[in-house]
């Protein structure tokens, strides 16, 4: 168990609101840097608004409104106004479906990375091989990189969108339940990557599987209705919750 | 002794197939025939009534130009070109506007004004035809005419080779006209159609691409608009066969000549245009059946047209699982 380092990113009494319905309710709680944070919680209760709020997906949504305060480094990023591609390109996402990019396996780390960076040929080479090794799809694609990353298994989609996140080099990477569409083994795989990931980023991990929060997490966040109920580190949440309602949620009470 | 009520029908076989069911496919079935027997009558027809003007001219029906009703000598190069020049302008003007317009409005457009500009659009695709052909005639060919291809005839007619398409007096109707005003008329249907694709398209995938940094330029250039190519080919298809067969807007602003001429200023002619101008007074059987060929020909048109579309949508889709 590492100890939480300073916090990468600290959340301070954010709202957040669609239409009429508020998401989120006055939410606090700090991402510490190297290191994952599983959010837990029944569905609809926030975990994945959150999550979009962090890097600003969610202004692709109409009728939202934020409040209060996401500092990314100190800086409050729900006050960046214009260009939000840097900040992008700064929190890597990863879906609960894999989203590979109407393109080949090699253009789908490629085009990223060329938005941010011009790059030669073989330099661009070396940048999707490093990419695809760290997310432990290399061995199984490198004779194939010319084609369509839609012709790979869900699993091995997974970890491209994964390898694909990574290779722009953010500081941030959010999960969104990244296992949820995937059979057992490939959720044994891409736990064992985050697992081996996280000594260079921030991880913020959304998940219903409570066993994956357990396994990985280094702390835990319960979220229920739009309030953060509690966090903490992993084994206290689980094996000592101090809030009757996480106590509730984790032993299938609800949710 | 209690007899037993005999077993409905339905319950008499384990298929379970009652009669409604039996009349519902019936239907289906007749509904299909009916359409594929319109088609095939429609060739059959065809193909009957224009076989005077092929026995006559044979082959040279598709490659000469002559058209004199008194001589009674007919050939169909103008009208096909005519119908295939225009269609060409009309697509190089409508798709990059339509799709361009349907990015607009999935992708920019604030959601307040959305669905009144998507009901504009449609509004757009129900303006009968001949009020564009009015309005061509009346008001786009004069302001082309007087605004737009004096210019065009001074700049670009000098140049070698390209110039030749911009030459000739600036009349204002002609191919030109034609293939824009047709343009506008497929835009709608197929910005309307290229909507439905980019709507249709998992919202996850736009996240993700927006999630990696790129603009919304970058988005719809490298991640939506070859998602949804398919759809977008089908939608620019629907909008060639229209043009291929559009008549009255064309009619109106063509200028009805059986010419084949460089310059895009010429007045020429189209297979739907001719049939629309000549029908009626057409007198002496050649003359008609010769007409006739025309339909024929653009029936055959159109189906390459769309039997090529369908092996582009099949060769696509093969891309995506590879």
């Amino acid at each position: 168990m590492t100890q939480p380092a300073s916090a990468k990113i600290s959340v301070r009494n954010l709202d957040f609101h669609y239409g009429a319905n508020q998401a989120l309710k006055s939410v606090c709680i700090d991402f510490p840097d190297h290191h994952v944070t599983s959010l837990i919680g029944p569905s609809g209760c926030g975990k994945s608004t959150l999550l979009r709020a962090i890097n600003r997906i969610c202004d692709l949504y109409p009728g939202h409104r934020t409040s209060g305060e996401i500092l990314l480094d100190g800086e409050n990023i729900l006050r960046r106004h214009g260009d939000l591609t840097a900040l992008r390109a700064k929190v890597g996402m990863v879906f609960q479906k894999p989203t590979p990019f109407p393109a080949s396996i090699y253009d789908n780390i490629a085009f990223p990375v060329g938005l941010r960076r011009r790059l030669r040929k073989p330099e661009m080479d070396e940048v999707v091989e490093r990419a695809l090794r760290r997310a432990a799809l290399w061995n199984e694609v490198k004779d194939k990189l010319k084609t369509s990353g839609l012709s790979l298994s869900g699993g091995q989609q997974q970890r491209l969108c994964i390898a694909r996140a990574i290779a722009i080099e953010p500081d941030v990477l959010l999960l969104d339940e990244p296992a949820s569409a995937l059979d057992p083994i490939s959720t044994a795989q891409i736990d064992e990557l985050i697992w081996e990931l996280r000594t260079n980023f921030c991880i913020i991990i959304v998940t219903h599987n409570l066993q994956q929060a357990a396994r990985i997490g280094d702390s835990t966040a319960f979220m229920y209705l739009g309030e953060m109920v509690e966090c903490g580190p992993t084994d206290a949440i689980f094996s000592n919750p101090q809030e009757k309602r996480t106590q509730d949620y984790i032993t299938g009470r609800f949710g | 002794m209690r007899t037993e009520p005999p077993l409905p029908e339905a319950c008499a076989d384990n298929g379970r197939t009652p009669a409604s069911e039996h009349a519902f496919r019936l239907l289906c079935r007749a509904a299909a025939v009916t359409v594929a027997g319109f088609l095939l009558a429609v060739f059959v027809v065809l193909a009957v009534n224009a076989a005077p003007a092929l026995a006559a001219f044979g082959p040279g029906f598709l490659t000469t130009q002559v058209w004199n009703p008194v001589t009674e000598r007919f050939g169909a190069v103008a009208p096909i070109f005519g119908t295939l020049i225009t269609s060409l302008i009309a697509m190089l003007v409508g798709v990059p506007l339509a799709v361009g317009s349907a990015l607009f409005l999935t992708e920019i457009c604030p959601h307040r004004l959305r669905t009144s500009l998507i009901v504009g659009v449609e509004l757009l695709a129900a303006v009968p035809s001949i009020i564009y052909g009015m309005w061509g005639l009346l008001v786009f060919a004069p302001f082309l005419a007087n605004h737009v291809q004096p210019f065009l005839i001074d700049r670009l007619g000098p140049l070698p080779l390209l110039g030749a398409l911009f030459q000739g007096p600036p009349f204002g109707i002609g191919t030109l006209t034609a293939g824009l005003i047709l343009g506008l008329m497929v835009l709608p249907f197929i910005a309307s159609v290229a909507c439905q694709v980019f709507f249709a398209i998992d919202p996850f995938l736009r996240e993700a691409a927006y999630g990696v940094g790129a603009t919304t330029w970058e988005v719809c250039r490298n991640v939506l608009m070859p998602q949804g190519r398919a759809g977008l080919l089908g939608a620019s298809m629907l909008g060639l066969g229209r043009a291929l067969g559009e008549t009255m807007a064309v009619t109106f602003v063509i200028g009805n000549a059986h010419r084949v001429s460089a310059s895009l200023f010429a007045p020429g002619t189209t297979i739907s245009a001719s049939l629309a101008n000549e029908f009626t007074e057409a007198v002496g059987d050649l003359y008609l059946s010769s007409l006739q060929a025309l339909g024929l020909i653009l029936f055959v048109i159109t189906f390459v047209v769309l039997a090529l579309a369908r092996l582009m949508l099949r060769h696509i889709e093969k891309g995506d699982a590879r």
